[in-house]
């Protein structure tokens, strides 16, 4: 759960007071006729996609002159006289949440995937701040650090050097953070409120804030990063559309570029897992988001399809079992697909955002247990064959049993290091507000420096292709080890299944080990 | 959208996190052994009620390991207990009377007494994969020797297999199995007693079906019962998408 915050308080140009927020935007499909359509207003069309993300908890922030426009649009806005009381208002509402909190600019142009992305995917994160690319407009400078942290954010008083993008406003505070966040933004209210304080001295010709000296958003961003809370910089995908408007043009072109721009296909490209191994990434990724399409138009869910892999798994250890020829090259075609399957969950709960607790378990086990089904198969397959004088000439179940205790080792050897005792990573140190200039521009490498030397290594080898994949192969992972299994029994015999995964295995474990030993000694 | 204020209270606490299913998981973290490197002294180290965890300790295991009071390093015990059982096991196990069969109270000795450390140096984590390796591979060099029948000695690996994976992947969901199912388990140590004092007796294969029997029975509906209490929403987490299977 979530509570939105949205803050109104950019003005539309004009005589009148209108906030930017109420300026009128494009009904979804219509193109051209937007006089017959009921009109929309930029600030509704927001509310509705918080609507379709189950976000029902909102706060709207504006000032007094802007008020009525948005009650007449049916809208119940708190009135706040400056960004002083603005601040002081996000620092109450912070306070109080129960709930991480996200901040959005009333006057904010998103595109519904964006969205998802900073209310649903980052709501785990101490902080997140959306970035863009830089190409002026409304939105202030940041520098995003190489491990994609905020370190340094602009406003009309605060500089950044060499900024890297651009924060148009949004912002999503974890669960943990929000009291930290409550006492940013009070220290930046009582900052605003001691005059000659935070002298505006940059107010850019194209400022957000309107008539205000500053915008409340821009100022929270950089009160956290200078706080040290860990900011994640969450960029935006470049063909989705993240900015802030204040004409009817500008939100005209901004909602039919975020309508114009295939979701579909940015929400497909980001289910498939970045970082999979070689086998799984040329030989099931390459097609599976054909199938990914498939099972979210018949509407199955990712569980559904972890359970018919899992099917699909003791099919071809039914089919190990026979012994026969024909049987293990039937069998090697169906437990690719079973892999197939297997890749196909994780993307489907990605793209279609059905995480759950259990999803996750009933994959991972499920993986586990498709892998030693099979093992049983083909043992039991060299027995049967055994018996009728077919492939294979002997028991095997020996190299089974090894086969099973060296991969669950390997698995024990990896959860365990990835839950070795750490100290937590402290926050940056904090910075002072007071200070217009960057106070981390020469700190920019500092990360990179302070590595040990396996990771110094290990990092300035990863660009590298053909190292890259590699590493990754070289640990055997299990779409390698699918493989592994499919090929040596289509070709081959059980015994020559169990030992490619043995000795490979055996090495590969050495490889990590060794890694893993010298990282928690050195890091 | 609504203006009503929201209740403006004491600040909230950060959430505990559910790391204390094991008996004395809340112990001190000794300072005192660090393989490597020391970590800055005064650095909170937490989070190793997981590491714990994968080590399935039985009873026995964690009255032995209350005796020292969490002052002995868990590394060097584990790495000697798995030099010492393969030695054991090298020796001619299959002989009813061979050594071998004493191997699971070196091993328990050795590993034992440090199960109550924190497991706060920088290699413990090392400790876990060691105990399964020791583990794993005595039921099966044994299994093997003394003619256990091999379907069998699968069979129940394959059931150890499934309760020290779901420890792993269900703690990672932030749920974690009930107390009673370490002790009811009968621990690394439990395990390899039992084998290893029917070896004595020479009923080696009813006891490899009677605890793949027994286990995969409580390991099975364990898991199944709890996630089935989870989804139907007696857990306390409210954050569970319902999918019905």
């Amino acid at each position: 759960m979530t509570l939105a915050v949205i803050i109104a308080t950019g003005r539309a140009p004009g005589p009148d007071p209108i906030p930017a927020a109420a300026v009128p935007v494009p009904p979804p499909g219509a193109s051209g006729d937007a006089s017959e359509s009921p009109s929309r207003s930029v600030l509704s069309r927001l509310l509705g996609q918080l609507d379709r993300l189950g976000v029902a908890e909102r706060r709207l922030i504006t000032r007094p002159d802007l008020a009525p426009p948005l009650r007449k649009d049916g809208h119940d806005p708190v009135e706040c006289e400056d960004t002083a009381a603005d601040l002081r208002e996000i620092s109450r509402l912070a306070y109080g949440a129960r709930t991480s909190v996200v901040l959005l600019p009333g006057d904010l142009v998103i595109s519904d995937e964006q969205l998802a992305r900073l209310v649903l995917d980052a709501a785990e994160q101490p902080a997140t701040a959306v970035t863009v690319r830089r190409v002026g407009g409304r939105a202030r400078p940041v520098r995003a650090d190489a491990a994609g942290r905020v370190a340094a954010a602009g406003s009309a008083f605060h500089r950044v050097s060499a900024p890297t993008a651009d924060s148009p406003g949004p912002l999503h505070i974890g669960e943990q953070r929000t009291v930290q966040a409550a006492g940013v933004a009070d220290d930046l209210a009582g900052l605003l409120e001691l005059p000659g304080a935070l002298p505006p001295s940059m107010a850019l010709p194209a400022s957000p804030a309107g008539d205000d000296d500053y915008d409340a958003l821009e100022l929270m961003l950089v009160g956290l990063v200078r706080a040290g809370m860990p900011v994640t910089a969450q960029a935006a995908v470049p063909e989705l559309v993240c900015r802030r408007v204040a004409t009817p043009e500008e939100a005209r072109a901004a909602v039919e570029a975020a309508e114009r721009a295939n979701e579909r296909r940015v929400r497909l490209r980001a289910a498939v897992k970045g970082n999979d191994g070689w086998f799984a990434t040329y030989a099931v990724s390459s097609w599976s988001p054909l199938l990914v399409r498939l099972a979210a138009w018949f509407g199955l869910t990712p569980n559904k399809v972890t359970l018919a892999s899992a099917g699909l798994a003791a099919l071809a250890a039914f089919w190990f079992g026979n012994g026969t020829r024909s049987g293990m090259v039937t069998g090697a075609v169906v437990f690719y697909f079973a892999f197939v399957l297997d890749c196909v969950d994780g993307q489907l709960a990605r793209y279609t955002r059905q995480y759950s607790r259990l999803g996750a378990w009933l994959d991972s086990m499920f993986d586990r247990a498709k892998e030693y089904v099979v093992f049983a198969g083909l043992a039991v397959g060299a027995s049967a064959a055994a018996l009728g004088g077919g492939l294979h000439v002997a028991n095997v179940w020996a190299l089974a049993v090894a086969a099973l205790i060296l991969q669950t080792v390997r698995h024990m050897i990896d959860f365990s290091f990835r839950d070795r005792p750490r100290p937590p990573a402290p926050d940056a140190p904090a910075a002072p507000l007071t200070v217009a200039d960057d106070p981390n521009a020469a700190a920019g490498t500092s990360g990179a420096a302070s590595a040990g030397t396996v990771e110094r290594l290990s990092r300035a080898t990863a660009g590298i292709p053909a190292v890259h994949w590699a590493k990754k192969i070289i640990v055997l992972p299990i779409g390698e080890r699918f493989a592994v299994i499919s090929l040596t029994a289509a070709l081959g015999n059980a015994r020559l299944t169990f030992a490619v995964l043995l000795v490979w295995g055996w090495i590969a474990g050495c490889y990590s080990l060794t890694g893993r030993v010298m990282r928690a000694l050195h890091g | 959208m609504t203006a009503t204020d929201p209740p403006a209270e004491a600040p909230k606490t950060t959430t505990p996190s559910a790391g204390t299913a094991l008996p004395d998981a809340t112990a001190r973290p000794t300072a005192t052994y660090q393989a490597g490197r020391p970590f800055a002294p005064g650095t909170p180290i937490t989070g190793t009620a997981r590491l714990r965890a994968y080590r399935d300790d039985g009873p026995i295991c964690v009255a032995l390991g209350t005796l020292p009071r969490g002052h002995l390093p868990p590394l060097p015990g584990a790495l000697v207990a798995l030099a010492v059982s393969a030695v054991l096991l090298a020796t001619g196990v299959g002989e009813q009377h061979s050594l071998a069969l004493f191997a699971p109270v070196a091993v328990l000795l050795l590993t034992g007494l440090a199960s109550g450390h924190a497991h706060t140096g920088r290699l413990d984590w090392l400790v876990p994969p060691t105990i399964r390796a020791i583990e794993y591979g005595y039921l099966a060099v044994l299994g093997f020797a003394q003619s256990v029948p091999a379907p069998l000695i699968f069979v129940l690996l394959g059931v150890l297999a499934f309760h020290h994976y779901d420890t792993v992947y269900r703690t990672r969901q932030g749920f974690w199995p009930a107390d009673w199912l370490f002790p009811a388990g009968l621990g690394w140590e439990g395990r390899m007693l039992v084998v290893a004092l029917f070896g004595l007796s020479g009923f080696l294969p009813f006891a490899y079906a009677a605890l793949a029997a027994y286990l995969g029975v409580l390991f099975a509906c364990e898991s199944v019962l709890s996630w089935t209490w989870l989804v139907r929403g007696g857990g306390v987490m409210d954050d569970l998408e319902e999918e019905g299977t």
